[in-house]
């Protein structure tokens, strides 16, 4: 029995190895009731394992997995309680989309009364009320990843796990799906896992966002904390477009007290690193925190502009940090912000936002 | 492009020339064919050489198998380049001549040679008005054959030999149901198979009699039951029968070392006659272009004559009789068929004749097999093989309705036509659209025409003709009429068209459901991805496939032998009654269907191990959340998703079993009494042993082929449904 608060589902010491391929290692992961869990993490991490070993899909090399206070570990998918949605959508090829809505409920001898209900429902919370009597060959893709999200809630379980529902489809279609699938989520108040490795999906989703890396979990915890405080230059990376500005300076102590090196650049260093002794560190800049250098944002330095992207609504600035060698950089700017290549523009940053990594472990240094 | 042409020329200069070859009769050259092997083809090859060297003259030996024999014989006299001479058994002489393949041989057997030859032989050779048909050459009969190391002496009676104590060994071992083995008893009891004016023989007092007397040899178990040639001669080789019935050719295939004693049939103390086997004599035939041809008469003689008997009598039994008296040292048991044959009775030359064994090896085979028979069943037997005798002649339809009846079928014809025309409205103009593309296509075309069309229609205009062949005439749909009237019998009576159909039904539909059962649970045993040894039991389970289909069925018919089959041995074994597979429907029925599975689950388990393949895994897995268990799994999404690969398989499947004629035909061979005979099979008896009647085997093959024709066109739609 687990100890303490039960969650809806509870994944203990999970390891999963394939032949001699350890896949996920030590995971330990709980979700409580009405969470909304986020597995992100670069291709061949082990999300996916980890939501295939959670449906039960495939078995864990050792480890057990929760359900309430179940031990499920053994139990074949049909027994866990739970529903998923497939990156292909997995629609029954053969079935009309009504009837793939229907077939888990008649499987469990759901009365018909009832499984009209609930079809009917679904499709209206999904709006798939004209494409009932079609086959999926018949549907665009957006239409089969709605039937696959309704496939699931018709079934109220009580999780949901989806596989990277939306990579399939068009960018568009992607950002509205997304709004659709929380907006489900609160509605239909179930427990959610989802995988994906689109940052954007994992940021805007979670309640938890949980970080995986070679099958272990990087960090864990809600997505804005991951994204503001990083265990690790690795989650630091991979969270944040454009990518966070990693550097290579020195924590050094003046009479001025600490500062961060960086080549000719000098930066003043947050007031959770001042315990640190002086040593080399990796200091990681977000291009948004990067800013043209004013009071708040006191300048370190001057970006030499090589390429810029104006987006519209804001503009990617890319150039080299001067007298730092050939650091190449990226910060953003308003739009209004005329820039040109070639330019010289003075650029600061506000010294808590500045993150410290150890540059042999990756670590981060605030710990 | 000139090469091309060069070529072309050259190719059909050659082939003229071969041809040109083939049509010239040099004068100095005769064509002998002959059905001999081994020591009997060296005799005569060594006769034929020796002539050469002695008169200049070239003669061309031509050995053809025997079964192909009598349709290559009149296929090649037709067209003018068979044989001058040719060699066949005087039984055929009536078809010969109702055919026209021979002439008079009176050059070559003038009267003054008739003491030469055993007076049976003589006779059988000469007509009643005494014109010689061919000259006497050898004589071919049954005798029985003793193994002396278990038999002593001479046995007295066929009585005497069956009650001799042998070592556990059977007596007397013979093919108990074959016609020509048990037409001595027939005979000795005054019967005949073949009565005056062609009517049939085997009934009466002589007939049951006869039947009765095998039976209790039977059923004393001192005679082995259902045993078949091969059965006999191995059970005389392995020294478990002591006496069989059989010729000199059987003879002559034995082990060498086997201590043996021939001798004619004795006596039997049931009837008043002794049993005399059938007599076949085997004649020297001329062609009817050896007209005019003194030469070939000659050389006819030369291969007759006393002298060359005795190069032949080293190997087969002579129908010389001087050859005999002389004291040539003759292998003693040529001697003793010789005696056999001087004591047996020459074989009808009624074409008749032909058309009385299936319905006596019926009759013989409904007596033996019945567990208890009194004289109204034995009675009843005999009435219907009388029945199916009359019921197998050819009918004639006559003129006036045949030819009312073709008038409605040209215009249903014609109303098809028109019908198929108005489907396809665009049929003709776009034939005529893709004409350029048919250009390249053309020698493809031309060979699915000569192979495939052209048969077709030959077969279809055939099925419009009756009686046999040579003597066709024309019947309208008249053999249409017959056979959907099934002959005037019961709709589901003996032979009936209705009844074979049904037969041919549950047949397809029993395999089909079985092939596809079997090939798709070993299928999914395969396709299981922790399964070791994957690729072995593959490979091992397509081996039926690969394995000639009659060599199975050979073997399968081998293994339901009542006595020496495995399938018996295993039930024996288990402590179970042995079970009798060919004496009921039933069982005959599941022997071929067993054999028929065996054959045709492979190709299902590789059509659907290669459909499971594209059957997506994702699917399965949102089957398995969503809560099937594996039956439902597979019941609601793999089955539909195998469906639209699978259903192409099952239809060429069903035709494939629907026309398998090399099962039915070898494991039960329509036993019992041709009720488990599908179609194809009953169309095989029409053509080849039913007074050869091609027409009406035509005419079921054009039903067959309407059948399957409607079928498929019906499963299209099923296909395309389910695709």
């Amino acid at each position: 029995m687990p100890s303490g608060t039960v969650h809806c589902c509870e994944v203990r010491n999970l390891e999963k190895a394939f032949d001699q391929t350890v896949v996920l290692s030590n995971v330990n992961l709980a979700m409580p009731s009405g969470s909304f869990t986020v597995l992100v993490g670069a291709s061949g991490c082990g999300k996916s394992t980890l939501l295939r070993t959670v449906a039960g899909l495939e078995s864990p090399t050792s480890g057990s997995i929760w359900m309430g206070d179940r031990d499920v570990t053994a139990l074949p998918p049909k027994d866990r309680d739970i529903a998923m949605v497939f990156q292909s959508y997995a629609l029954y090829p053969h079935l009309s989309v009504r009837e793939n809505l229907a077939f888990g409920l008649k499987l469990r001898r759901t009365p018909e009364t009832e499984i009209a209900g609930r079809v009917a429902e679904a499709s209206a919370i999904l709006g798939l009320d004209a494409l009932l009597d079609r086959l999926p060959k018949q549907l665009s893709g957006g239409q089969r990843q709605r039937v696959a999200m309704g496939r699931a809630i018709v079934r109220r379980p009580r999780m949901f796990l989806f596989d990277e529902p939306l990579s399939n489809l068009d960018a568009a279609l992607r950002a509205e799906v997304r709004v659709d699938i929380r907006k489900l989520h609160d509605r239909m108040g179930g427990t959610t896992l989802y995988v994906t490795h689109d940052q954007v999906e994992a940021m805007t989703l979670a309640d938890t966002l949980c970080l995986l890396r070679a099958g272990q979990i990087e960090q864990m915890g809600p997505p804005l904390e991951l994204f503001d405080r990083p265990v690790s230059r690795y989650v630091a990376e991979f969270l944040g477009s454009p990518k966070i500005n990693c550097l290579d300076g020195q924590l050094v102590y003046t009479n001025a007290g600490p500062h961060i090196t960086i080549g000719s650049s000098t930066l003043s260093v947050p007031e959770r690193y001042r315990a640190l002794s002086p040593q080399s560190v990796v200091v990681g800049l977000r291009p948004h925190h990067l800013t043209p250098a004013s009071a708040e944002a006191p300048q370190f330095g001057t970006l030499l502009v090589t390429f810029y992207e104006a987006l519209g609504f804001e503009t990617y600035v890319h150039g080299t940090l001067q007298g730092a060698g050939d650091k190449a950089l990226v910060i953003r700017v308003d739009s209004n912000h005329r820039v040109a290549r070639g330019d010289a523009i003075a650029i600061g940053v506000r010294p808590e936002h500045t993150v410290l990594f150890d540059p042999k472990s990756g670590r981060a240094l605030d710990t | 492009m000139k090469a091309w042409l060069v070529s072309i020329l050259l190719v059909v200069v050659a082939f003229g020339f071969v041809l040109g070859d083939c049509r010239s009769t040099a004068a100095n050259r005769i064509v002998l064919w002959h059905a001999y092997r081994g020591a009997e083809e060296q005799a005569l090859l060594e006769l034929t050489a020796r002539y050469e060297a002695q008169t200049g003259t070239t003669v061309e030996v031509l050995a053809v198998p025997f079964l192909a024999y009598a349709s290559k014989l009149s296929s090649a006299i037709e067209r003018d380049q068979g044989p001058d001479v040719f060699i066949d058994a005087h039984e055929r002489l009536g078809s010969y001549r109702d055919d026209g393949l021979v002439v008079h041989a009176d050059a070559a057997f003038p009267k003054d040679d008739n003491e030469r030859y055993d007076a049976i032989a003589t006779k059988v050779a000469r007509d009643d008005e005494g014109v010689a048909w061919g000259v006497p050459f050898a004589l071919k009969g049954v005798a029985l054959i003793l193994n002396t190391s278990l038999v002593e002496g001479a046995p007295d009676s066929i009585e005497s030999l069956v009650k001799s104590r042998n070592d556990g060994a059977y007596p007397l071992a013979y093919e108990a149901e074959s016609a020509y083995v048990h037409a001595p008893w027939l005979h000795a009891f005054g019967g005949s198979m073949l009565g005056p004016n062609d009517a049939y023989g085997f009934t009466g007092e002589p007939a049951r009699k006869s039947v009765l007397f095998a039976r209790s040899l039977v059923s004393s178990g001192l005679v082995p039951a259902s045993a078949d040639g091969a059965l006999v001669k191995q059970l005389f080789e392995s020294g478990k029968a002591a006496a069989i019935i059989g010729g000199p050719g059987l003879v002559s295939e034995l082990p060498k070392g086997l201590p043996l004693r021939v001798m004619p049939l004795p006596r039997m103390h049931a009837a008043a006659s002794a049993p005399e086997p059938f007599l076949t004599v085997e004649l020297l035939f001329l062609a009817p272009r050896s007209v005019a041809r003194p030469e070939v008469s000659a050389f006819a003689r030369f291969l007759a004559s006393d002298e060359s008997a005795r190069t032949r009598v080293r190997a087969q039994v002579v129908a010389n009789a001087a050859t005999w008296k002389g004291a040539e040292a003759i292998a003693p048991h040529l001697r003793a068929f010789h005696d056999a044959a001087l004591a047996s009775r020459p074989m009808s030359t009624r074409t008749a004749m032909r058309a009385t064994w299936e319905p006596v090896e019926q009759a013989i085979r409904s007596a033996m097999r019945a567990p208890n028979i009194d004289t109204a069943s034995l009675d009843a037997i005999l009435v219907e093989s009388a029945r199916r005798f009359e019921s197998s002649k050819p009918k004639t339809t006559s003129a006036s309705k045949a030819r009312g009846f073709t008038a409605v079928a040209v215009t249903l014809f014609a109303a098809a036509l028109v019908a198929y025309r108005s489907s396809r409205p665009r049929f003709w103009s776009g034939l005529r659209a893709s004409a350029g593309a048919y250009a390249y296509v053309m020698h493809a075309a031309i060979a699915v025409f000569v192979l495939v069309v052209l048969p077709l229609i030959a077969g279809a205009v055939t099925s419009f003709f009756s009686g046999p062949r040579n003597h066709m005439t024309y019947a309208g749909i008249g053999n249409y009429v017959d056979i959907l009237t099934a002959r005037g019998g019961p709709l589901l009576g003996y032979g009936s068209f209705y009844r074979t159909l049904l037969v041919t039904i549950v047949w397809t539909i029993a395999n089909v459901t079985l092939h596809v059962t079997i090939g798709l649970a070993l299928a999914l045993l395969l396709s299981r991805p922790l399964l070791r040894l994957r690729g072995l039991y593959r490979t091992l389970l397509i081996v039926p496939w690969a394995v000639p289909s009659y060599v199975t069925a050979l073997a399968y018919k081998g293994m339901f032998h009542q006595q020496f089959g495995a399938v018996n041995a295993l039930l024996r074994k288990c402590g179970a009654e042995p079970v009798s597979w060919f004496s009921h429907f039933s069982t005959a029925f599941a022997a071929n269907v067993a054999t028929n599975v065996w054959l045709g689950f492979p190709f299902m388990m590789v059509v659907i191990l290669g459909a499971l393949t594209n059957v997506p895994k994702d699917v399965l897995e949102a089957a398995d959340v969503d809560g099937a268990t594996s039956w439902q799994r597979f019941r609601h999404v793999t089955l539909p998703l195998l469906l639209p690969q699978l259903a192409p398989a099952i239809v060429l499947g069903a035709v494939w079993t629907f026309n398998m004629f090399n099962v039915v035909f070898l494991v039960s061979g329509g036993e019992p009494d041709n009720q488990t005979d599908i179609l194809v099979s009953e169309a095989y008896r029409w053509a080849f042993t039913r007074h050869a009647q091609y027409g009406y085997a035509a005419a079921y093959a054009v039903l067959i082929f309407g059948i399957l024709w409607l079928t498929s066109r019906l499963s299209r739609r099923w296909q395309t449904e389910v695709a």
